[in-house]
């Protein structure tokens, strides 16, 4: 049985539809695309922050005798940052005995604080500065080994982390 | 219900082009350094008393005196060996001799000596005079270990008077 007149009009109503639908996507597709490529042109700074170390490698010297000993190293830390950032903040890991026998854990090693002067265990991250304005800073870190009798003579080496907190 | 459909589509990608372009917080940077420290080979002797005056008074027949015994600590960070010195006075010449190593010592730690330094004194001449002992460390396999050390670690003092 063939389809009446009006049917197939309705068939043909229902496929306009189809097509009107397709049609808004395009349109809509279109007007995005034109959207993000005019979004992208115009100027925008990003956020940063920037830390680098200097020197690359930190010699903190030789200890003669069990007790506590304050290296005469410096590490720089170079912070640049154009907003402001949740400061500098350090952590070590234990120093490891080279050849086995033994390590100087993060407990044994203190950070000198800028602010106060004062040495403050690296046991957990030690914040070494305060929250910190955009701009350009050097940071001077200096660290204090705490050794004792037990240590066996040797060359001990860890990881020093320098971490500036993100962008808020 | 085709047609809301359709717009909750569209909403969604907008949605999301949306999100991806909005800026996001910063993860923190960070730097890395390696650290190194030397440890160096030590180790410290104490006398119970750094300062010993020993007056003897003997017999003409009599030429051998001692020993003496004095008492101390060592503390190390590795195997070593305490030797003493002695250095005979010109004033009174003759044998004046102290045991060459008076302490060894196997395993890093604290040690108590009861009898640290032991000393002889034999063909005494007749006279006066005193002798100084130098207590020294050194490494079995170390022997850098006695240049982080102070030279003179104690002093013996011993007067001889004739009867």
């Amino acid at each position: 049985m063939k389809p009446s007149r009006r049917e197939r009009a309705v068939a043909m109503s229902g496929l306009g539809a189809r097509a009107h639908a397709l049609g808004r996507l395009v349109v809509a597709a279109a007007v995005l695309a034109l959207w993000a490529e005019t979004a992208h042109a115009i100027p925008k700074v990003e956020r940063y922050v920037s830390v680098s170390v200097t020197p690359a490698t930190l010699d903190l010297g030789s200890v003669p005798q069990p007790g506590t000993y304050d290296s005469a190293s410096e590490l720089k830390v170079h912070v640049t940052a154009n907003c402001v950032h949740g400061g500098v903040v350090a952590s070590v890991t234990a120093l490891e005995r080279a050849g086995g026998g033994g390590s100087i854990g993060p407990e044994r090693v203190f950070v000198k604080l800028p602010a106060t002067d004062n040495y403050v265990a690296m046991t957990n991250p030690v914040a070494v500065t305060g929250p910190m304005n955009p701009g350009v800073f050097d940071v001077i870190l200096k660290f204090r080994v705490e050794t004792t009798w037990a240590d066996d003579p040797g060359e001990y080496t860890g990881t020093l982390t320098i971490t500036c907190a993100g962008a808020p | 219900m085709r047609e809301l459909r359709g717009n909750l589509a569209i909403a969604g990608v907008v949605l999301g082009l949306f999100c991806a372009a909005a800026p996001a917080g910063q993860p923190p940077v960070t730097a890395a350094v390696d650290v190194t420290i030397t440890v160096l080979p030590y180790a410290q002797v104490t006398l119970d008393e750094t300062t010993l005056d020993v007056t003897i008074t003997f017999a003409e027949t009599e030429t051998v005196w001692g020993p003496v015994y004095i008492g101390g600590t060592i503390v190390c960070n590795c195997p070593v060996m305490v030797f003493a010195r002695v250095n005979p006075p010109a004033e009174a010449p003759g044998v004046w001799q102290a045991d060459t190593m008076v302490a060894r010592v196997e395993v890093p730690g604290l040690f108590q000596y009861g009898n640290l330094l032991r000393v002889v004194v034999w063909d005494i001449p007749a006279g006066s005079g005193s002798m100084n002992f130098t207590l020294g460390v050194t490494g079995r396999s170390a022997a850098t270990i006695s240049e982080v050390l102070p030279p003179n670690l104690g002093e013996v003092v011993v007067t001889v008077v004739p009867e």
